[in-house]
C-alpha cells in the first residue's frame, strides 16, 4: 500500500467506526480514510450520477465494507465493484460482525479479497486490526484505470 | 224276456272249463249287464269294485260318482254308451269309478254286445288305469312346471332343432330381444339377426352336435332390444328323444356386461391407485367413473364448514356446460346425500327439486349422490353423478359408485392427513426460519453494541491511564507530544456516550426479541372481530401523534373477519404507526383505510402518501430489525412490520405491500372471514 492509497470505509455504526479508526491509526496506518455511514453514500462517491467511475485514474484505493447496512448493504456494494471492469482489481475487504459460513462463502464467491470478523473481546479486536494493518502495509495495490 | 240268472251262470260255469279259467283268473273286470243289472261278474270285477258279489248291482250308478269329469251325469252317460253298444257299436272310454270304500279310480271300459240265449246283453270289460292316469297327469304336471320354470326364470333360454331352427324361447329371451316367440319359430340365426355372425353359431352348433356329451360355453356380444351391445356368456347342451337321437339343443345366456364393467373398473382403480395419488387420482377416477356409468356430469365435492355450499375438487362433464366450482347447497339433492344418505333418483329428479335451477338448466333427469365419509364415518364430501337420460340401470351405477366412493373417501383421508402434515412441516420450517433469523440477528445486531461496549470501556481505561500520566507528568515537563487534558476528556465523553447508546440499543434489541417470542406464543382468542371498532380505538390511542403531525385518516366501512382482537389490533397499530413514522416531510400525511370481502377472506388496505419503499428493499421490510436509513432519527426497534407479519401468519392471514419510492405505500392485510 502506498502512502497516498486512500481507504474507503463503509460502516453504519459510528461506535465501530471510532474503534476501527483509532486502532488502525495506532497500528500505524496513516493513510487517508474516508468514512461513509451507509452503502449508498459510498457508491455516490465512487460513481458519478451517470454511473461512471468517478475515482481519479492512477490513484490507489482500498475498500473496507461492513455487511449489514441500511439502504445498500456491503454484499450489494461488493457485487457492484467486482462486476465493474475498472474497479474489479481494487482490493475489497469485508469487515463485519457477521460470521455465518453462508455469508463468508457468498462474499468470497463474489470476489472479496478478504473477510474479517470483528471480534467481541476488545483485546482480540485490537489484535485483529493490528494484524490487518500489518497486512495492509505490505499489500500491493493496483491503480484505478 | 226274463232270465234266470242262476241257471245261466251255472251253465256257463259248467260247460266251459277253459273259458272259466280265463274268466275267473283274469285281473281285468269282466261282467255282463242286462237291464241295468250285472248278471254275471268275474272275481276280478268284484275285487276291482271292492264288492263281494257284483251280481244284481249296477256299477254306473252304484260304483260311479254322480258326475263324470266331463260334467255329464254318470247314469245318463252310461245309458247312452250302453245303448250304443247294444246297438252293435262297441264303446271304448275312460270312466271314473268309486270303489265301495269310496276310493276313486279311472277305468278303461270296453262295452260290446253279447247275445246269450237270444237275448242281447252288454259285456263290460274294465281295466284299472289309475296308475297310467297318474303317470299321464304327472307328465302334464311336469310339462306345466317346466313351462312355468322357463317362464319365470330370469335367464334367457332358447332351444333349436338339429337344423338350427328355433323351437322356442322363454319370456326372458323374448324380453331381451324385444321379439315375440312366434316370430322365431322355425327361423334360423341367419333369418333373425342380420348383425350376428351366423357362421359362428352354425359352427358352434356343429361342434356341440359332434360331441353331444359335452356342455358348451362361449362368449358373444349381442345387441339387446334397446340396441345396446351386451356381453353374453352362452351355456348350451343337446337334448335327445326317447330313442337317444339328438333332437336339438337348449341354450341359455347370461348377461355379464355389468360384471365385466365392474371387473374392469376395479382393475383400473387398483392400477391407478398404485401409480397415482391425491387430487390427480381423484381427477382420473372422476373421468373413468363417468365413462363407466355414462353420466352427463360427475363430480367429487367437499362442503364448507357450515354445509351451505359445496366445492368441486374433481369433475368430469361429458356435456357442454359451464359449471361454477362452488355452488349453493340450498334445495338440491346433494344436501340429502351430504347428510350421509345415499340419494338416488333414476328419473324426474327435477320434480322433487323444483327450485334446483342448475338441474333444469342442464336438463338433468337422473341423479345419484353417494356420501363420502372420513375414517371415523363423518361425512366429508359427496360423489355425485347426474344424467340427462332417465337411468336404465340405477342399481348398477349405484353399486359402482359405492365401490369408488370407498376409494375416494380413503384418498380424501390421505390427502387431508397429508395437508395437515404439510401444514405442520410448513409451520416448522417457518419457525426454523425465524430461529435462524434470530441467530443471524444475534450474531450481528447484538454483537454490534457488544463490540462498542467492550471497546469503549477499554478505551476509557486507556484514557484514564493517559489522564494519570498527564497528572503525574504535570509538574515535571511540558512535553508537547502529550495529549491535552481536554482532548482526553472529550474522548472519554464520547466513549461513555457510545457505551450508553449501545446498552440502550441492546436493550431495545432484547426487548424486541422478547416481544416477538411472546407474539409467537401468545394464545389466540379467535372469533369474529369488528375491524371498524379496532380502527376507531387505534385512532383514539394515536390521537396525540395524529394531531401533532397533522395526519388525515380516512376510513371506509370495513368487513369483519375471524381473528384475535388484540393481536389484529396490534398489527394494524403497527402499520399506522409505520405510516406516521415514515411520512413524507414535504406533504401532509394522508392514510386511507378500506376493505372488502373476497371469497373466504376479508381484505384490508392501509394506504399512505409517505416516503415509500424502493423496489430493492421491499423484500426486506418484514425482516427482523430492518429499518429505513432515512428515518434513523426515528428510534424504531425495526420490529413493527416483523411483528405485523408474524401476527398475520399467526391468525392464518397474510400481509403484503405495494409501494413506490416518494409516492407512498399500501399495506394489504388478508384475514380469513370463515372459521377453519
Amino acid at each position: 500500500m502506498l502512502e497516498d492509497t486512500i481507504i474507503l470505509m463503509a460502516e453504519d455504526d459510528s461506535g465501530h467506526t471510532g474503534l476501527i479508526l483509532r486502532n488502525l491509526r495506532r497500528a500505524g496506518i496513516l493513510n487517508e480514510i474516508k468514512h461513509f455511514n451507509d452503502g449508498q453514500k459510498l457508491l455516490e462517491f465512487i460513481f458519478n450520477t451517470n454511473g461512471e467511475v468517478n475515482l481519479p485514474k492512477g490513484k490507489t484505493f482500498i475498500l473496507l465494507l461492513d455487511i449489514r447496512m441500511p439502504v445498500i448493504d456491503g454484499i450489494e456494494i461488493l457485487k457492484i465493484i467486482k462486476s465493474c471492469p475498472d474497479l474489479q482489481p481494487m482490493p475489497v475487504f469485508m469487515l463485519t460482525t457477521t460470521d455465518t459460513p453462508h455469508e463468508i462463502n457468498t462474499c468470497h464467491r463474489l470476489g472479496c479479497n478478504g473477510y474479517i470478523t470483528k471480534p467481541i473481546g476488545y483485546d482480540k479486536f485490537i489484535a485483529t486490526l493490528e494484524n490487518f494493518a500489518s497486512f495492509l502495509k505490505v499489500l500491493q495495490v493496483p491503480a484505478i484505470g | 224276456m226274463v232270465l234266470d240268472n242262476n241257471s245261466e251262470l251255472s251253465s256257463i260255469n259248467q260247460n266251459n272249463e277253459l273259458y272259466k279259467a280265463f274268466f275267473e283268473n283274469n285281473g281285468t273286470a269282466l261282467f255282463i249287464i242286462h237291464d241295468k243289472k250285472v248278471i254275471l261278474s268275474n272275481p276280478g270285477a268284484n275285487k276291482m269294485f271292492g264288492a263281494n258279489d257284483l251280481t244284481g248291482r249296477y256299477p254306473p250308478e252304484e260304483f260311479s260318482p254322480e258326475f263324470q269329469p266331463d260334467g255329464i251325469k254318470s247314469s245318463v252317460k252310461a245309458d247312452d254308451l250302453i245303448n250304443l253298444a247294444l246297438d252293435g257299436q262297441p264303446q271304448n272310454f275312460e270312466w271314473l269309478h268309486i270303489k265301495s270304500d269310496g276310493q276313486e279310480f279311472f277305468g278303461e271300459v270296453s262295452l260290446t254286445n253279447i247275445t246269450i240265449d237270444g237275448v242281447i246283453m252288454t259285456l263290460a270289460i274294465v281295466m284299472d288305469i289309475s296308475k297310467r292316469k297318474a303317470h299321464e297327469q304327472e307328465l302334464i304336471r311336469q310339462k306345466e312346471f317346466t313351462k312355468s320354470l322357463l317362464f319365470a326364470t330370469p335367464t334367457p333360454v332358447y332351444y333349436k332343432d338339429i337344423n338350427g331352427k328355433y323351437l322356442g324361447f322363454n319370456k326372458a329371451a323374448e324380453d331381451f330381444f324385444g321379439l315375440n316367440v312366434e316370430l322365431f319359430t322355425n327361423k334360423t340365426v341367419k333369418d333373425m339377426f342380420s348383425d350376428i355372425d351366423a357362421d359362428f353359431f352354425t359352427q358352434k352348433d356343429k361342434e356341440l352336435f359332434d360331441s353331444p356329451g359335452e356342455k358348451q360355453t362361449f362368449e358373444y356380444k349381442l345387441q339387446n332390444h334397446a340396441g345396446q351391445y351386451r356381453d353374453l356368456v352362452f351355456h348350451r347342451s343337446v337334448f335327445k328323444n326317447n330313442d337317444g337321437d339328438i333332437e336339438g339343443l337348449v341354450g341359455f345366456f347370461i348377461d355379464v356386461t355389468e360384471q365385466k364393467k365392474y371387473a374392469q373398473a376395479i382393475k383400473a382403480l387398483i392400477m391407478k391407485s398404485s401409480s397415482k395419488g391425491g387430487l390427480e387420482l381423484l381427477d382420473e377416477i372422476a373421468i373413468y367413473l363417468s365413462e363407466i356409468i355414462e353420466s352427463s356430469m360427475l363430480f367429487i365435492g367437499i362442503p364448507d364448514s357450515k354445509q351451505q355450499s359445496i366445492t368441486m375438487i374433481s369433475q368430469h362433464c361429458s356435456i357442454e356446460q359451464s359449471f361454477d366450482k362452488i355452488f349453493d347447497l340450498q334445495d338440491i339433492p346433494c344436501q340429502i346425500a351430504l347428510n350421509n344418505k345415499v340419494t338416488i333418483y333414476p328419473k324426474d329428479v327435477q320434480v322433487h327439486f323444483p327450485n334446483a335451477t342448475k338441474l333444469k338448466e342442464m336438463d338433468i333427469q337422473g341423479y345419484i349422490g353417494i356420501p363420502l365419509t372420513d375414517h371415523i364415518g363423518k361425512p366429508q364430501g359427496i360423489l355425485c353423478a347426474m344424467f340427462q337420460q332417465p337411468l336404465a340401470d340405477a342399481e348398477f351405477a349405484h353399486s359402482i359408485m359405492e365401490i369408488f366412493a370407498l376409494h375416494i373417501s380413503a384418498e380424501l383421508d390421505r390427502i387431508n392427513l397429508g395437508l395437515e402434515r404439510e401444514k405442520l412441516l410448513k409451520d416448522l420450517a417457518s419457525k426454523n426460519n425465524d430461529l435462524e433469523n434470530i441467530i443471524y440477528i444475534s450474531s450481528h445486531d447484538l454483537r454490534t453494541p457488544l463490540i462498542n461496549i467492550q471497546g469503549y470501556s477499554r478505551e476509557i481505561d486507556k484514557d484514564i491511564q493517559g489522564l494519570g500520566n498527564i497528572i503525574q507528568n504535570q509538574n515535571i515537563s511540558q512535553d508537547s507530544t502529550e495529549e491535552s487534558f481536554e482532548s482526553i476528556q472529550a474522548r472519554l465523553n464520547e466513549s461513555l456516550q457510545y457505551i450508553e447508546s449501545s446498552t440502550a440499543q441492546m436493550d431495545t434489541l432484547l426487548t424486541g426479541l422478547l416481544k416477538l417470542c411472546r407474539i409467537s406464543r401468545a394464545p389466540s382468542d379467535i372469533r369474529t372481530v369488528n375491524v371498524n371498532k379496532i380502527i376507531t380505538n387505534i385512532i383514539d390511542t394515536l390521537q396525540y401523534r395524529i394531531t401533532r403531525f397533522d395526519v388525515e385518516v380516512k376510513k371506509e366501512k370495513l368487513p369483519s373477519c375471524i381473528a384475535d382482537y388484540n393481536q389484529l389490533s396490534q398489527l394494524i397499530t403497527n402499520l399506522i404507526e409505520n405510516a406516521i413514522k415514515y411520512r413524507h416531510p414535504d406533504r401532509k400525511l394522508e392514510i386511507n383505510i378500506n376493505g372488502s370481502k373476497e371469497g373466504d377472506s376479508s381484505i384490508y388496505r392501509i394506504k399512505d402518501n409517505g416516503l415509500g419503499i424502493s423496489a430493492n428493499h421491499i423484500d426486506k421490510i418484514f425482516e427482523l430489525f430492518y429499518r429505513n436509513a432515512k428515518s434513523k432519527k426515528n428510534k424504531g426497534d425495526g420490529l413493527g412490520l416483523t411483528i405485523a407479519s408474524k401476527i398475520a401468519k399467526n391468525l392464518n392471514g397474510s400481509i403484503s405491500v405495494n409501494s413506490e419510492l416518494e409516492i407512498g405505500s399500501e399495506f394489504i392485510v388478508t384475514m380469513p372471514n370463515k372459521k377453519m
